[in-house]
């Protein structure tokens, strides 16, 4: 590192300097007086700048004294100053609260807060600076409303977050791993990029965030009509060079996973479970798995119990993070250079899941000749990380899941020697005992090394004679590699036998699997802005070329092991060497303009379009053109309302726009084009399963590979959605409250569905989709804030929410049989939350009740006991059917509200800030071993359903019940309670294949709301006195914590709330809580 | 200066833009062109290999009614629907079925089309057998339709554009079956032998086991459906006779063609000897009783093609490390059908105790085929945990003491009298078994890998291949068609003794309709055939009126200090005429309009 200092200070100090003319000095303070360090002074329109000093003093040359200064600093309101001939200036900067006229980063440019029409919400850098998780997704969460962010696991190195605004995604739920078919799309430096770009870059090396949300985001076309996340990265500033140095050190815990039932209570309920079944299930009496005796010594602790999910996950791991920014320059070149470091620990008892990130980047601009600039942004990251592997490759699988099916009664090693895992006994666990899987020894390892480049290059031409016009010329090239190495070790679990340990052979044989990915990118973008005032009158004006090219590749080899000390592919045995790859490209060019009016500030308007062709589509479908237009209202800036001196600003904006999506023809690509797929994906006859037929094993030489029979679909075009938003701005009494609102729609149409109303079955072509189905998706957001200085106490309080909701207005079915079966089956016109259920009026108290009750079971009742759940019969024919469901919540893949809180404050050197985030409206069933005790078998029910209905004496079937809060353990007829999630909004067009959600019934259905403490920081600033004489500018001490405290309906305390029911199951990794100190020190 | 800046900006506009022109024509890494498919013969292999790719072929990957489904759920093979399995599922259809038959049938179809225009690019024997395979596939499709659905809509060729069409007639679709696999059988050169790929004598084995089930549709139905649906399901009495006249005529080419035997290759161990016939049968092996094998990938290591035959059948006592097992189990109902050597039968009492000196000496007697077929309680099978000494399979419920039963609830238990409890504390009195504690001590062993580590099984890494068609049925199919088609009974009597023989079972003297139909069950036990026998033979309405299958508990007594094998009845199982046919799905009578206008609204009898 010292090395590199050296190098770089070398590197900066060899910067010309070039002659200068007029120089200008001056002071930069806040409202108090304090000198705001390091705020960054520029001639307007110009190229040069400096930066403030300890002091807040600045020298800066202009190129004469009529010149005008920007000033600027960040979290205050930017400048601007003419000098008028001064040479001595004092800038006083106010804080941002009350910033009108901050600029914001909207598409293709900066404009101020006040002039801004469509709906874009930012994030301030420093907000996304009090991050202290990997994956920077986190740190948005909350923050503006719209933007709906779920962490999805804390898994190292996996950046397992999903993102979406104004639930304008398109989910398609499988169950387990949900994809997003379709989110934002995420503009870095100007360059569409992905969200993994994103998700990985370090918070110090950001300047700013915006997300646009209404039809504004047209211009971006591609996929913009999901909305558009703009990220900008830092540049430097003219002036000394500045060194800013960070560290956080901390813990980070475990999050929520379900408290399993000890081996006392797992016993009981087990024995329970098989009583009830024999009573229910009519068969002879036998002897109970588990005698008196035996829970006895469990429950006294003479028979140990093992729990789980402390074998299998630790507690809690700890994590650093480093980052250095260097930052200076001249007035004819400024640079911006960052290093970052992020390590963490997972949560597995393993001794090798861990994650590394080092980000790198230089950002230079530099003046080549007058009215030339260059800016460089190169930016560099690198994951490294690894996990234990396991017979799934899942380690979500094997964090929840299996570890769940794993009986307390059972040991982790035979006779409890360490040295031999147990081999589980088949009569109480079906599973396999995967701890060696977790020991880099035994098991093996996943490792993955993915490194990603990203480059942009701008050249700006200010056109001589043409006043405000210049010319941009940008080229990008993008480059992401990744290589994972997976070995998988078989390795032995061990039973006692006659005094012997005798092994069984898991995960045989042991094999190795090497994947490489690779993909570039790259970009053109040839432009011209004009920007001009003529009286009152502002105008600008862009003209954009843009070209983006996309290919990525991947090769994979595998091999099986004879002997596997040696891990590579060379040490296989050669018969068993295999390797896949492919590869594929698409590319887009578009054709932008926009046009920016304002008159006075008062009157707004915006209009624009893209006019772009996707490589996606039949050259007679390629091309889409995507205009959009808003104007906004300042009334404030009336003059009947200038007198009314406690309103700032108030303000009325509306937007509407067209917008595309190709993301449904790049799943069918290519699907315009006739011909034969070679290989064929799968069997017509065995589609999607594991053993799926590539073909057909013909004579002795293996499978010949088949070809795919597809059908054309050559009008395949864009998803076309049309945006609207209506929006209202407003500050009163000097900022001490703020106000926006804004109600949006979103109609789109051309979703994708397969023709089963027109096409019968008998054609035998796989029912091509086609541009089909249509939705819409509405709703509202409000930000309030309140801003005020109560003598040297400065606070801050922004509380923002969002509502969004969407439905079917067309999905493409076949006609209803009947009424019925049109409420409970028909997706046109229904919202996509609304969950169906039965509806639960109490439990049976006895079996005379049971007895007189409408049939549920369909065997006259009597495998119901009491305890059990009773039903409404809502048709009234004395059987509890699917006639009897009815919609009982909603629910689905996301809450219909999200919510935020932020509060900062600021009293003399201290500040403080905390988010508070939650959700409601929103409802959750939990399945499959969660929803039931015992739905395996040989699984262990959460510790919740100990509170069940049971008989006083476990061993008497005749003695009297108890009740408690949930039915008795053990099988039934027809089952009522487990809910399945359906096509959730996917649309996969086969009406035959699909269901609403269906939640089981109102008794497990529990209410999702939750808040949570999502972040804290306390931070101390050391008195400049002290700092001064060690040549330090500033040294803040925190401490920061994530995810701190959460308040959820008490019926949810299984899994963490924020899973949403994208992670239904719960089988997933677990989410993290963590605390952190750091210091930043600047030099 | 400004000369260069002008430079550099025509230069970055003229290389980005005339390098970009064609950018949007980004082509694609997996289409083939019609002409790049068929002029090659390895195009035309790639197309055939889709095509016997999806040819309903009811092998390990049938299960509740779907091809290609992973079983994990439960034991719904096809065994399971009849009395084969100990299970209680009924038979089912999945819904997804028709439509993806009829997108076999329409590549089927696009190759019959497509594939003259390049009769130039091969010799005209190339092209009459390619014709010939495509003919084959094309009737296996038609014969999967029509077995599930009775008549559908008609096509022999490729629809253009979408066109509703009415079901046909049922038989319709038999002849189109019978023309199509005629034309094969005349057309595949007898010398044309690929595994994997239909020959002469697979087209004739087919032949005979579609006509046989047509023929005794029109033979056995009394539904009254040709009547009521004017003749969408169901087979007249003229055709049936042609039919069965077909069927005879097919098996008869395959026996008289001489180019088969029955496997025989372990003459000194039968039981072996049957077992291994459905072992042996993979790419490469010799089987003289091989017509016609779906091949599975057996050097498959990425799991295309595979099953997972071994993972859930396996008894606990050796099943795979991934778990299942125990989800094929022989009901005492098939046992039972199982003659000793001499030809004597063996049925229990019902809850009646039998004492045996052995788990095993109840079953010692029985012919060679339940030994080949069957896992029985207390015969070892496969090598077990590393060692080299098979593993004793044993079903042992509990003990009997002091004429008390006690039922054991979990594996590998002992009893002690004393405390009268289970423990797993060794003592002379063994309390429960190493494989289920149920009522049903037996299980598959026919098509299971009696090589493979089980430590190997997984999901999906079975490669042991399934033997479709095969001379043994060819033989029973020509004894049913001649018995049925009144040419005596000697044909028939001769042709089911060398089964007879081959499994060291007594020879017949004589043979009834009776004894045909029992040789099936037992010679084609787990192939997934017995329960269409009960379809065509409409006897599932008569067979299944609340039929007891039946399971058997085996106690160690303790006051006799033998064996106790205890018949009990298990699930009760109920068929109606209905199900001699699934229904057309709700999504095909939905989009197809013609169906509607037909009787019954397009839907089969009883829907």
């Amino acid at each position: 590192m010292r090395r590199f200092l050296f190098i770089f200070l070398v590197y900066c100090a060899s910067f010309k300097l070039y002659a200068q003319t007029p120089a200008v000095s001056g002071k930069v303070v806040d409202q108090s007086g304090q000198p705001l360090v390091g705020a960054i002074i520029k001639v307007t329109g110009g190229t040069g700048g400096t930066s403030a000093d300890i002091n807040g003093i600045f020298k800066l040359n202009v190129p004469n004294l009529q010149a005008h200064l920007t000033v600027s600093y960040v979290g205050y309101i930017t400048q601007e100053i003419a000098l008028d001939g001064r040479r001595e200036i004092t800038v006083t900067l106010s804080d941002a609260a009350l910033n009108l006229n901050e600029a914001v980063v909207v598409a293709y440019g900066t404009q101020k807060r006040t002039s801004v029409t469509g709906a874009v919400g930012t994030v301030a850098a420093a907000e996304i600076r009090k991050n202290s998780v990997s994956d920077i997704t986190n740190t948005i969460t909350g923050r503006t409303p719209g933007v709906r962010i779920t962490q999805l696991s804390a898994q190292p190195g996996k950046f397992d977050s999903s993102i979406d605004i104004r639930g304008f995604a398109t989910y398609q739920n499988d169950g387990i791993t949900p994809s997003a078919v379709g989110g934002p799309l995420f503009v870095i430096d100007g360059i569409p990029r992905s969200q993994a770009d994103f998700a990985r870059l370090d918070p110090n090396e950001i300047e700013s965030f915006s997300v646009l949300k209404d039809a504004t985001a047209a211009i971006y076309g591609l996929q913009a009509a999901n909305g558009v996340i703009l990220v900008t990265t830092r540049k430097g500033a003219a002036g000394k060079l500045k060194v800013d140095y960070n560290f956080q050190l901390g813990v980070a815990r475990r999050g929520k996973i379900p408290q399993l039932s000890n081996a006392a209570e797992y016993t009981t309920l087990f024995d329970e479970k098989q009583f009830n079944d024999n009573v229910s299930g009519r068969q002879d009496p036998f002897t109970p798995m588990y005698s008196q005796q035996q829970i006895a010594d469990y429950t006294s602790g003479k028979l140990p119990s093992t729990d789980w999910t402390a074998v299998i996950f630790k507690q809690q791991n700890f994590q650093e993070q480093h980052s250095l920014t260097l930052n200076g320059g001249s007035d004819k070149i400024q640079y911006f250079t960052s290093l970052g470091y992020f390590q963490e620990g997972g949560f597995l008892n393993s001794n090798i899941e861990q994650s590394k990130k080092y980000n790198f980047r230089q950002n230079v601009t530099a003046t080549i000749l007058k009215g030339l600039t260059l800016e460089a942004n190169l930016g560099f990251n690198d994951v490294v990380y690894t996990t234990p592997n396991t017979a799934s490759g899942n380690i979500g699988a094997l964090a929840g899941r299996t570890t769940w099916r794993y009986a307390p009664v059972l040991s982790p090693y035979s006779n409890n020697d360490p040295n031999y895992p147990a081999k589980f006994d088949p009569a109480v666990s079906q599973q396999q005992n995967l701890l060696p899987a977790l020991s880099r020894d035994l098991g093996g390892y996943d490792d993955n090394n993915s490194r990603r480049f990203t480059s942009v290059f701008n050249l700006n031409y200010v056109v001589p004679f043409v006043k405000g016009l210049t010319a941009r010329g940008a080229f990008a090239y993008d480059n992401n590699y990744s290589l994972d190495q997976t070995f998988n070790r078989a390795f032995n679990t061990y039973a006692l036998t006659g005094g012997a340990q005798v092994p069984t052979l898991n995960n045989a044989p042991s094999t190795f699997t090497e994947r490489f990915d690779e993909s570039i990118k790259n970009d053109v973008q040839l432009g011209l802005n004009y920007q001009r005032s003529f009286g009152k009158h502002n105008i600008s004006a862009l003209a954009l070329y843009e070209s983006v090219y996309n290919a990525s590749d991947y090769t994979q080899v595998y091999t099986q092991y004879a002997l596997d000390a040696i891990q590579t592919i060379d040490a296989g045995i050669p018969s068993t060497v295999k390797g896949g790859g492919n590869k594929g490209s698409n590319a887009n060019i578009s054709y932008v303009g926009k046009v920016n009016y304002d008159y006075a500030g008062k009157y707004l308007a915006e209009g624009g379009f893209r006019y772009q062709g996707s490589s996606y589509f039949s050259p007679d479908h390629r091309y889409g053109f995507f205009p959009y237009g808003s104007v906004g209202y300042r009334i404030s800036e009336e003059p009947f309302m200038k007198s009314i001196k406690w309103i700032d600003n108030l303000k009325v904006r509306a937007s509407y726009g067209k917008l595309g999506d190709d993301v449904a023809a790049a799943q069918g690509f290519p699907s315009f084009l006739t011909g034969y797929s070679y290989p064929a994906s799968g069997s017509t006859l065995a589609p999607g399963a594991g053993g799926s037929s590539i073909g057909t094993v013909f004579g002795t030489g293996g499978i010949t590979k088949g070809v795919g029979f597809t059908s054309v679909v050559p009008d395949l075009t864009w998803y076309v959605s049309k945006t609207t938003d209506i929006g209202l701005e407003a500050s009163f009494l000097n900022g001490l409250l703020t106000f926006e609102g804004d109600v949006f729609r979103r109609d789109r149409a051309g979703l994708l569905a397969g023709q089963i109303s027109s096409i019968p079955g008998n054609f035998g072509a796989l029912l091509p989709k086609i541009n089909l189905n249509s939705d819409r998706t509405q709703g509202y957001e409000i930000t309030l804030g309140h801003h005020n200085k109560i003598g040297e106490f400065v606070y801050n309080i922004s509380a923002n929410m969002g509502f969004s909701r969407s439905q079917w207005l067309h999905y493409e079915e076949t006609a209803p049989s009947d009424p019925y079966n049109n409420y409970r089956t028909k997706f046109s016109g229904r919202y996509f939350d609304q969950i169906f259920g039965y509806v639960v009026t109490g439990q049976f108290q006895n079996y005379q009740e049971i007895y007189t009750a409408p049939i549920q079971d369909g065997t006259g009742n009597r495998t119901i006991l009491p305890g059990d759940w009773k039903y409404e019969d809502l048709n009234g024919d004395g059987i509890i059917d699917q006639r009897d469901q009815k919609v009982i919540a909603n629910g689905g893949n996301r809450p219909l509200v999200y919510f935020g809180t932020t509060i900062d404050f600021q009293y003399k050197n201290f500040d403080f800030s905390a988010l508070i985030q939650g959700a409601t409206n929103y409802h959750i069933t939990y399945q499959d071993q969660l929803g039931r005790p015992f739905y395996f078998a040989d699984s262990n029910p959460a510790e919740l359903y100990y509170d069940r209905w049971h008989r006083s004496n476990l061993f008497d079937v005749n003695s009297p019940w108890i009740p408690g809060r949930f039915p008795s353990t053990g099988a039934r007829q027809n089952f009522k309670d487990i809910g399945y999630t359906g096509i959730g909004n996917g649309g996969s067009g086969n009406a035959a294949n699909t269901v609403f959600l269906q939640y089981g019934n109102t008794g497990n259905v529990f209410d999702g709301t939750y808040a949570r403490l999502k972040q804290l920081q306390i931070g101390y600033t050391l008195p400049k006195k002290i700092l001064s004489r060690l040549h330090i500018s500033r040294f803040r001490v925190f401490a920061t914590g994530y995810n701190l405290y959460t308040v959820n309906s008490k019926a949810l305390n299984f899994v963490d709330p924020e899973y949403t029911d994208t992670r239904a199951y719960g089988y997933n990794y677990p989410l993290v809580r963590n605390y952190n100190i750091g210091a930043q020190l600047t030099f | 200066m400004k000369n260069i800046k002008t430079l550099i900006l025509i230069a970055v506009l003229a290389g980005s833009t005339s390098c970009r022109k064609n950018m949007l024509d980004v082509k694609p890494t997996n289409l083939l062109t019609q002409d790049a498919l068929f002029s090659t013969s390895a195009g035309v292999d790639a197309a055939f290999a889709q095509l016997y790719a999806d040819i309903p072929v009811e092998d390990y990957n049938f299960c509740n009614g779907s091809f290609g489904g992973f079983p994990g759920s439960g034991n719904q093979y096809s065994a399971n629907w009849g009395d084969e399995a100990y299970d209680s599922s009924n038979y089912t259809m999945d819904a997804n079925v028709f439509d993806r038959l009829y997108q076999s049938l329409r590549n089927v179809n696009v190759v019959i089309q497509q594939l003259p225009a390049y009769a130039s690019n091969y010799s005209t024997t190339q092209m009459a057998t390619w014709q010939g395979e495509a003919r084959f596939i094309r009737a296996y499709i038609y014969f999967g339709l029509v077995k599930y659905y009775g008549g559908v809509p008609l096509l022999t060729t490729p629809q253009e554009k979408p066109t509703a069409l009415p079901r046909a007639k049922e038989v319709e679709i038999w002849d189109q079956v019978k023309t199509d696999l005629d034309f094969a059988a005349a057309n595949i050169p007898e010398t044309y032998n690929i595994y994997g790929r239909a020959t002469k004598w697979a087209a004739l084995a087919l032949e005979a086991r579609a006509m046989l089930h047509a023929g005794s549709i029109g033979l056995f139905d009394d539904t009254g459906n040709l009547q009521q649906t004017g003749g969408i399901n169901g087979v007249d009495a003229t055709h049936a006779q042609t039919y069965m006249q077909a069927a005879y005529d097919a098996a008869n080419a395959v026996i008289t063609g001489n180019k088969f035997s029955l496997y025989n290759k372990y003459p000194s161990d039968l039981q072996k000897n049957f077992q291994y016939l459905f072992y042996d049968c993979k790419p490469g092996d010799v089987n003289t009783e091989a017509i016609f094998a779906k091949g599975f990938d057996i050097n498959s290591t990425t799991g295309n093609q595979t099953h997972s035959q071994d993972l859930m059948a396996l008894p606990v006592a050796i099943q795979s490390p991934a778990g299942y097992a125990n989800r094929l189990r022989a009901s005492m109902d098939l046992v039972e059908k199982f003659q000793n050597t001499d030809g004597s039968s063996v049925v229990f009492t019902v809850n009646q105790d039998y004492h045996f000196p052995t788990m095993s000496a109840a079953f010692a007697n029985k012919e060679a085929r339940f030994g080949g077929t069957i896992v029985a309680p207390g015969t070892v099978f496969r090598v077990y945990n590393g060692t080299t000494t098979p593993a004793v399979i044993t079903g042992q419920r509990g003990v009997i003491y002091n004429n008390t039963t006690y039922v054991s609830s979990a594996l590998n238990q002992y009893f002690d009298p004393s405390s009268k409890k289970f423990s797993t504390t060794v003592s002379q009195y063994p309390g429960s078994g190493n494989s289920a504690m149920d009522n049903i001590p037996f299980w598959d062993k026919k098509w299971i890998d009696p090589v493979t580590d089980y430590s190997l099984i997984k999901a999906w890494t079975s490669r042991t291949s399934w033997l479709d068609l095969r001379y043994g049925e060819v033989l029973l199919d020509f004894a049913e068609a001649s018995f049925e088609l009144g040419k005596g009974t000697t044909e028939a009597m001769n042709a089911i003794n060398q089964l007879h023989a081959r499994a060291g079972l007594a020879l017949l003297t004589t043979v009834d309709r009776a004894t045909i139909r029992h040789e099936r069950f037992v010679e084609l036990a787990y192939e997934n055939k017995n329960f269409w026998d009960y379809i065509r033979w409409r006897t599932l309405t008569k067979d299944f009126v609340n039929r007891q299958q039946y399971g058997l508990q085996i106690y160690y007594d303790i006051d006799t200090q033998d064996w106790v094998l205890r018949k009990v009845p298990g699930n009760t199982r109920n068929y109606q005429a209905k199900f001699y046919y699934a229904d057309i799905p709700a999504q095909d009578l939905a989009t197809d309009p013609l169906f509607a206008k037909q009787p019954n609204g397009g839907h089969n009898p009883g829907y």
